[in-house]
């Protein structure tokens, strides 16, 4: 394919021109993810690492969303995938909000007990 | 107008970088604390919320310590601390070098897609242990921390 813009040839299911960048309208779809399209994170890593690292629920909620993302993606839904991936982050912020929030708790109570506890003896 | 979405992109990317920067730094002085303190005998790590609360372990429970071990070498150990986290870690190390490496030096590591059934039962695997490992009976009692 032939960009518009600047005439460089570019491969078939190109998006975007190698040579200026411009878009490429005529772009295919191949297999079950669209390519071109803006890549949809539906993280899965985060998710998991609040899972396991910040011990709480909301990280399962994130992984909920996650596997929603792939499979709207997988059935070519990518209104949706977007919508889902930014319910995936904002459960992944909760969770290391919330995560970070206990930490900040519990070295205040350490800090303090540390004190009370010096001025005991 | 293509000027000032170029210089916008270019902003964008840099927050970017910084960005994982920090990440990367945060991550770096988190695993010296974790291999200069064991988590067992220290008591600068905070507890597991779900843990003080409830007073049951949660799928994590278990990790940092777990990780303290892997760190000096010791992986059965660590499997024995945490199961799923040192499965989950290879998958978790990649997905986090391959951000890195994109960000800050712009090279992108080719992206696995994983089908949702996949997603989904990792999910039920993660559910199973949490509720196994509560069960205080041999050989239930072998998946707690």
């Amino acid at each position: 394919m032939y960009c518009s813009r600047c005439g460089t040839q570019n491969e078939e299911n190109a998006a975007t021109c190698a040579q200026c960048g411009n878009g490429l309208q005529n772009f295919q779809y191949v297999g079950t993810e669209a390519q071109g399209q803006k890549k949809v994170p539906n993280y899965l890593v985060q998710a998991v690492l609040a899972t396991i690292f910040c011990c709480l629920p909301f990280g399962i909620a994130a992984i909920v969303f996650a596997a929603q993302v792939n499979g709207k993606l997988a059935s070519g839904d990518y209104a949706g995938a977007v919508e889902t991936s930014r319910k995936a982050k904002i459960w992944c912020w909760l969770s290391f909000g919330v995560g970070i929030g206990f930490v900040i708790i519990f070295g205040i109570i350490g800090f303090f007990a540390g004190l009370a506890g010096n001025s005991l003896k | 107008m293509v000027g000032r979405h170029i210089s916008i992109s270019f902003v964008k990317q840099r927050n970017q970088r910084l960005e994982a920067f920090l990440i990367l730094l945060a991550a770096i002085i988190g695993i010296i604390l974790l291999y200069i303190f064991n988590p067992v005998t220290s008591s600068i790590y905070p507890p597991c919320p779900f843990h003080a609360l409830t007073g049951l372990y949660c799928p994590g429970c278990g990790s940092l310590r777990a990780l303290h071990q892997i760190l000096h070498g010791d992986l059965s150990r660590s499997f024995g601390l945490n199961p799923l986290m040192v499965l989950s870690l290879p998958f978790l190390a990649y997905g986090l070098l391959s951000s890195f490496v994109d960000r800050i030096g712009g090279i992108s590591f080719p992206v696995v897609f994983i089908p949702a059934t996949c997603i989904w039962s990792y999910l039920g695997v993660i559910l199973l242990f949490w509720v196994v490992r509560n069960i205080p009976a041999y050989p239930f009692s072998l998946l707690a921390p």
